[in-house]
C-alpha cells in the first residue's frame, strides 16, 4: 500500500464520522428535540433527515404516535354506593416534546403520570354518577366528560395569579361551585369577572385549571371505560339473583301454561254443557209438541164413540201387558165360560 | 471541512428523484466518482493497478447495495416507502426499486386481504379452540351477565396510517407485530363497543330479538371510536357468533326456555280439546233434536193411522156392534189365554189354601 493513501483513509474515516454525527434521522413515527449540553436548542416535528451540529448537540426522541395507556382496573363506589370495578385506558399523543421533555422526561414516566391523572378523573367522575347510569345509559357522556377533565391540569390559586396576565391567562379556565350544586361547573362571564376582581361570594369554591398541553405537551385525545364490571366478590351473588329471575320467568310460564289450559278447558266444557241441554230443551218442546199433535189427531176420532174406544183399547192392552205364565184365577161364573157347562142361552 | 462538503455534500447531484430507477442511479454513481476524483487530487496518483482494484471494489459494493433495493408488490399488496425516516410515498403493484437501508425504508403490507379479530374466543381453522371469558363475560342494562363471542372482521384502508399513526404494543397470537393497531388497539375498540352496546340493553333482547342491532349498533359504534384513533383500519363488519347465558347460570336459562315449550305444548293440548269436543258435543245435541223431532213425526203418523184405523173399525162395529164386540173379546182371549196358567175355581172359600205363587 502506498504511503501516501494512510493519510487519505484515515481523513475519509474521520469524514464519515463526523457526516454521521451531523445528520440525524427522525422517523415518520418520532418526534425529536436538539439540545447542546443539556441546553433547549430546536424541535422536530416533522420527519427527514435533520441536520445538528456535531459532537456538541444531542438528539433526544419521542413517538409521535398515538400512544396507549392502561389504567389498571378499580373498584370504585358510586353515587348510589354501588361498587364497580372500572378498567379503562386511554389515549394521548406528545403534542409539544419540548414541554414533554422538561416535564415528564420519557414516555413510562408520561404513561405513570398520564394514567394516574386519568384515573383520578375517572374516580371523581365515577363518584358523581349512579351505576346504572355508567354501565347503560350515560356511559358516553360520562366518558366524553372524563376525557374533558384528564385534558385539565389543577393548578392553585396563587400559581393561576402567577401566570402570564394573572387570572386573565387566556388558558386559564375556571370552574365554580356553590354550595347548593354538586358539581364544579365551568364559571360563566360573570363569575369569571368576580373571580378577576375577587369580588365573588366567599361560599362558591373555585377550581383553577389550565390546559394540560401547557404542562405536560400532551394531548389526552381519548379515555374510554372499556368495562364497568361488579367487582368478582358479588359475581356469585349475581349469579344467584340471576337463578331466581329465571326460576321466576320459568315458574310464570308454568302458570300461564295451566292457566290457560284450564280456561280453555272451561270454556269448551261450558260450550260442550250449553250445547247438549239446549238440544235436549229442543228435544223436550219437539216431543211435546209431537205428543200435542198426536192427541190432537186421536181425539177427533176417538171422540165420536168413547165407549168403544175404551172397549177396543182395554183389549189391546190385555193382549200387551198380560205376559206368558200369568196365573189368572177365573170364576167358573165369569162370562167367558157362559158356554162351557151348557150351551144353551 | 470545506473538502468533505464537496465530496459528500453532492450527494444531492448523487440522489436522484425519488422512485429513481437505476440507470439514472449508475450514472450518478459514475458523478459522484468523478466528483471525487476532482476533490481529493490525490486519488489519481494512486497506482494504476491499486487504484482500479479500489474503484471496481467500490463499484461492485455499491451495485450489491443497490440492487438490494429491488422489490415486488404483489396485487394483494401496498408499500409504503420512507427516505431518511421521512414518508414518501405509496407503492401498488409491480416491480420497484428503492433506497436500501441506511437510506430508504421499505413496507410492503397485505392490504386487500379482510382480516378478522376474535372477541371472547380464539379459534384455529373452523374450530373454537379456547373461550376467553375475560372478554366474552359483560353485564347488560338490567344488571345481568352475558358471554358474547364476536368476529370482528377488517382491512387495512390507509396503509401510512396503519404503519405510522399508533403505537400499539401487537399481539403474538395473531402475528401482529409491535406498532400496528390491528393488535391492542383495534381489540379494545371492539370490547369497548360491544360492551357499551350490550349494556344499553336487557338480557333477554341480547339473547333474542335484537342480535342484529346489536351487531349494526357495535360496528357503527367500533367506526366511530376508530376514526377518532386514525388507525387506517376499516372495520367491515362485526357478527355474533355466540351469545349465551353465562355456563354458571345455563341451567336456569335452559329451564326457562323448556317451561316457554311446555307453556305452548299444554295451550296445544287445550285448544286440540275445544277443537275435538265442541264439534262432538255440537254432533251429540243434533242427534238428540233429531232423535226428538224423529219422535215427533213417529207420533204424530202413528196417533193419525191410529185414528183412522179406529175410525174404519167404528165404521164396522157400528153395523154389528154386539157380534163385533164379542168376536173381538174372544179373539183377543185367543191370543193371550194359551200362555197362562189358568185356575178355575167354583168355591171362594179354598181361595186360601192355594199357593198361587208356587210357580
Amino acid at each position: 500500500m502506498n504511503k501516501k493513501a494512510t493519510p487519505f483513509i484515515i481523513l475519509l474515516i474521520i469524514a464519515i464520522f463526523i457526516v454521521l454525527q451531523a445528520f440525524f434521522k427522525v422517523d415518520e413515527t418520532e418526534l425529536a428535540i436538539v439540545t447542546t449540553f443539556g441546553e433547549f436548542k430546536q424541535s422536530h416535528v416533522s420527519s427527514g433527515l435533520k441536520l445538528k451540529t456535531p459532537f456538541i448537540d444531542s438528539v433526544t426522541k419521542f413517538d409521535r404516535r398515538l400512544q396507549r395507556v392502561d389504567v389498571p382496573p378499580e373498584a370504585l363506589l358510586t353515587k348510589d354506593k354501588k361498587r364497580l370495578s372500572v378498567d379503562a385506558y386511554a389515549r394521548y399523543k406528545i403534542i409539544n416534546p419540548l414541554v414533554f421533555f422538561k416535564n415528564l422526561t420519557n414516555e413510562s414516566t408520561a404513561d405513570s403520570r398520564i394514567a394516574s391523572i386519568v384515573a383520578s378523573k375517572i374516580r371523581e367522575e365515577i363518584a358523581q354518577d349512579t351505576q346504572e347510569e355508567i354501565i347503560s345509559e350515560r356511559r358516553e357522556p360520562i366518558m366524553n366528560s372524563i376525557t374533558t377533565m384528564s385534558n385539565l391540569f389543577e393548578i392553585s390559586f396563587i400559581e393561576a395569579q402567577n401566570l402570564e396576565n394573572g387570572l386573565q391567562n387566556s388558558d386559564l379556565l375556571m370552574y365554580t361551585k356553590n354550595s347548593r350544586e354538586n358539581y364544579y361547573t365551568l364559571a360563566d362571564n360573570n363569575e369569571t369577572a368576580s373571580i378577576i376582581t375577587n369580588s365573588l361570594d366567599s361560599s362558591v369554591e373555585v377550581k383553577f385549571y389550565v390546559p394540560l398541553q401547557n404542562i405536560w405537551g400532551v394531548e389526552v385525545i381519548d379515555v374510554r371505560i372499556k368495562r364497568a364490571d361488579f367487582p368478582d366478590s358479588v359475581e356469585s351473588s349475581i349469579f344467584e339473583r340471576m337463578v331466581a329471575e329465571r326460576f321466576r320467568k320459568a315458574s310464570a310460564f308454568r302458570a300461564e301454561g295451566e292457566e290457560q289450559d284450564k280456561e280453555v278447558r272451561a270454556a269448551v266444557d261450558k260450550e260442550v254443557e250449553i250445547t247438549l241441554e239446549t238440544a235436549n230443551g229442543t228435544a223436550a218442546v219437539t216431543r211435546g209438541e209431537g205428543e200435542a199433535l198426536a192427541i190432537e189427531a186421536l181425539a177427533d176420532a176417538l171422540s165420536s164413540d168413547p165407549e168403544f174406544y175404551g172397549f177396543v183399547r182395554s183389549l189391546e192392552a190385555y193382549e200387551k201387558s198380560l205376559a206368558n205364565d200369568t196365573t189368572v184365577i177365573l170364576d167358573p161364573d165369569n162370562e167367558l165360560f157362559k158356554y162351557l157347562e151348557s150351551y144353551s142361552k | 471541512m470545506n473538502l468533505i462538503r464537496k465530496t459528500f455534500g453532492i450527494s444531492k447531484s448523487y440522489r436522484p428523484p425519488s422512485g429513481g430507477r437505476k440507470e439514472e442511479y449508475d450514472i450518478s454513481f459514475q458523478e459522484f466518482i468523478d466528483n471525487l476524483k476532482n476533490n481529493v487530487p490525490f486519488l489519481n496518483k494512486f497506482p494504476q493497478g491499486n487504484k482500479s482494484i479500489l474503484i471496481i471494489g467500490i463499484i461492485v459494493l455499491v451495485i450489491i447495495w443497490g440492487a438490494s433495493g429491488i422489490y415486488t408488490v404483489g396485487p394483494d399488496q401496498q408499500a409504503a416507502v420512507r427516505m431518511f425516516g421521512k414518508f414518501q410515498s405509496l407503492e401498488t403493484n409491480g416491480l420497484h426499486w428503492w433506497w436500501p437501508s441506511p437510506i430508504g425504508q421499505k413496507d410492503v403490507v397485505v392490504t386487500t386481504a379482510t382480516r378478522q379479530l376474535e372477541l371472547g374466543f380464539r379459534s384455529e381453522g373452523e374450530e373454537i379452540t379456547q373461550s376467553v371469558p375475560y372478554e366474552s363475560l359483560m353485564i347488560t342494562g338490567d344488571e345481568n351477565l352475558v358471554d358474547v363471542q364476536a368476529v370482528i372482521q377488517y382491512k387495512i384502508s390507509d396503509l401510512r396510517n396503519y404503519l405510522f399513526s399508533v403505537d400499539d404494543p401487537g399481539e403474538e397470537d395473531r402475528n401482529v407485530e409491535p406498532g400496528k393497531p390491528d393488535g391492542v388497539t383495534l381489540r379494545d375498540i371492539a370490547e369497548t363497543a360491544v360492551r357499551q352496546v350490550v349494556g344499553k340493553r336487557n338480557i333477554d333482547d341480547v339473547l333474542t330479538t335484537q342480535k342484529a342491532e346489536v351487531q349494526d349498533e357495535v360496528l357503527t359504534k367500533m367506526r366511530q371510536l376508530n376514526s377518532d384513533y386514525n388507525s387506517g383500519l376499516e372495520i367491515i363488519a362485526v357478527r355474533l357468533q355466540n351469545v349465551n347465558p353465562p355456563v354458571q347460570v345455563k341451567d336456569a336459562f335452559d329451564d326457562v326456555t323448556r317451561a316457554r315449550e311446555e307453556r305452548d305444548r299444554i295451550i296445544n293440548l287445550a285448544d286440540a280439546y275445544k277443537e275435538s269436543e265442541i264439534p262432538r258435543a255440537r254432533g251429540e245435541a243434533a242427534k238428540i233434536t233429531e232423535a226428538a223431532e224423529a219422535f215427533k213425526q213417529g207420533r204424530i203418523a202413528r196417533a193419525e193411522g191410529e185414528a183412522q184405523g179406529f175410525v174404519k173399525l167404528l165404521e164396522a162395529y157400528e153395523k154389528s156392534p154386539d157380534v163385533t164386540r164379542q168376536r173381538l173379546y174372544l179373539e183377543m182371549v185367543e191370543r193371550v189365554f194359551p200362555n197362562f196358567n189358568k185356575y178355575i175355581i167354583n168355591d171362594a172359600k179354598i181361595l186360601p189354601l192355594l199357593d198361587i205363587d208356587s210357580n
